[in-house]
């Protein structure tokens, strides 16, 4: 048995929420770097060279990439062997809160969604996504900070099990250049396929974690991803929704098991701004 | 041409009647007074216009940014500070446009009665690059919470700009980069 204790847990958290709300990754950032080499329309060229100065200056300053610095998802995979502390959640949340004092981070989290709206101040509770893996003794936390635009731009619809892969492209396709405009882009879209309603949501979500850049592991899907992928990019929306062929940077898709009735589609959008920092502990 | 040729530079308030007159897709540099009002501020605004309150601020002819900043990191006068999402605001446009805003800074497209209300009251629509907050932040020189202090990032504030970057997306003449994907 590994035990993991709640204050290296926190300490974790902590230093992976700073750098992720300060310094984009390198993947997201060459993703960028290319796109502004590429683009020849005149407004989407000046939206990407201030996105890509706008990350140099945030990593140079110490200052968040965006003044929305997000809520916070924590992904937790952990090995067979590994012995969680008995109070993870509040470690998670101590880690953030330290974090979001430290960077400067924007409050932008409410405790209650309609009657109160009060602000926690401190960007608590974190959203913790426990995964048991097979790999003993690995701890893998990584800390996607997400900002509320973008998350607006999220959609669930459960389509006929009949459907052909042709209308998955078409649904998503369509959600994205509705959304896209607002959701900052050039921006990543996440797909999750099959599960049931609430788990191909977080699939969807957890498809932004793959590196961009990366082929899809998943046979046979990588097609639909270019399909779609080069769909949106036709659409001439652009960076910054100011015109130009880099409306999205990729499309990642998973896809789950799922009932013989049913076939859930789930889509996550995130801004070009799309933070995350991974460690094993 | 390229970018730095086109780019128009607008002093607030001198510069108003110059900003009037650019058309949709001319980037500019904008230096002068604005003021930040997102989500709730706007809904307490449009309130008090209802209920003949107090507003925080002159309407005629101010510049309203929709931004809710980062906190000032020590010695900095602000921290990031980017546009949000305008179309949230669409419900409560119409009502401050009509007492004579004469510019709002956001990002994205807005609703066909939003779009409509600009023109027909004489104020135009500019955005800035939606993420690009870091930059955008170092812009500002001066930053002063004078409004809705229990509302923390989403209270108003008074910001000095200074060679602001932003496009004209809706302008005076019905020109909307939205629409038409900009001067190509």
């Amino acid at each position: 048995m590994r035990r993991i204790s709640a204050a290296d847990l926190e300490e974790a958290v902590r230093q992976l929420t700073v750098e992720a709300s300060v310094d984009l990754p390198a993947d997201v950032e060459a993703a960028l770097r290319d796109a502004l080499r590429a683009e020849e329309h005149r407004l989407g060229k000046y939206a990407l060279e201030q996105i890509v100065e706008n990350l140099e200056v945030a990593r140079r300053e110490r200052l968040p990439v965006c003044q929305d610095t997000g809520y916070f998802n924590v992904f937790l995979e952990f090995g067979p062997d590994v012995l969680l502390p008995e109070k993870a959640q509040e470690a998670v949340d101590r880690g953030v809160a330290a974090a979001t004092r430290e960077a400067f981070l924007r409050a932008s989290v409410v405790s209650d969604p309609l009657l109160r709206r009060r602000n926690t101040g401190t960007n608590i509770p974190a959203q913790l996504h426990l995964e048991q893996t097979g790999e003993e003794g690995a701890l893998r936390l990584t800390v996607m900070p997400k900002g509320g635009g973008s998350e607006n731009a999220g959609m669930l619809r459960m389509l006929l099990p009949t459907a052909p892969p042709g209308e998955v492209v078409e649904q998503v396709v369509e959600h994205v250049l509705a959304k896209a405009p607002s959701a900052c882009p050039p921006v990543v879209v996440g797909v999750g396929l099959g599960g049931s309603a609430d788990t191909c949501v977080l699939a969807a979500k957890r498809a932004l974690l793959r590196p961009v850049g990366t082929p899809c592991p998943y046979p046979g899907y990588g097609s639909l991803e270019s399909e779609m992928l080069e769909a949106i990019n036709r659409s001439g929306i652009g960076a910054a929704g100011m015109g130009g062929a880099h409306t999205a940077l990729a499309v990642h898709l998973i896809p789950l098991p799922t009932h013989i009735a049913n076939l859930p589609l789930a889509v996550a959008i995130s801004c070009h701004a799309l933070r995350r920092r991974a460690a094993g502990l | 041409m390229n970018e730095k040729e086109r780019t128009a530079r607008i002093d607030l308030p001198r510069g108003l009647e110059e900003l009037r007159s650019l058309e949709a897709g001319t980037p500019l540099l904008i230096t002068g007074t604005v003021f930040t009002a997102r989500d709730q501020a706007h809904l307490r605004m449009v309130r008090a216009l209802e209920e003949g309150g107090g507003l925080p601020f002159e309407l005629r002819d101010c510049v309203i940014y929709y931004a809710g900043p980062t906190p000032a990191p020590p010695g900095k006068p602000a921290g990031s500070l980017g546009p949000t999402t305008s179309s949230r605001m669409d419900p409560f446009t119409p009502a401050l446009l009509k007492r004579g805003v004469a510019a709002v800074i956001g990002k994205g497209p807005r609703s066909l009665e939003v779009r409509r209300s600009f023109l027909q009251c004489g104020a135009v629509y500019l955005v800035a690059v939606g993420g690009a907050a870091a930059l955008l932040g170092s812009r500002v020189r001066s930053m002063e919470m004078v409004a809705y202090p229990d509302l923390g990032a989403e209270a108003v504030y008074r910001l000095f700009i200074e060679d602001f970057p932003v496009v004209m997306a809706y302008d005076l003449r019905g020109g909307d980069i939205y629409a038409d994907g900009g001067d190509v």
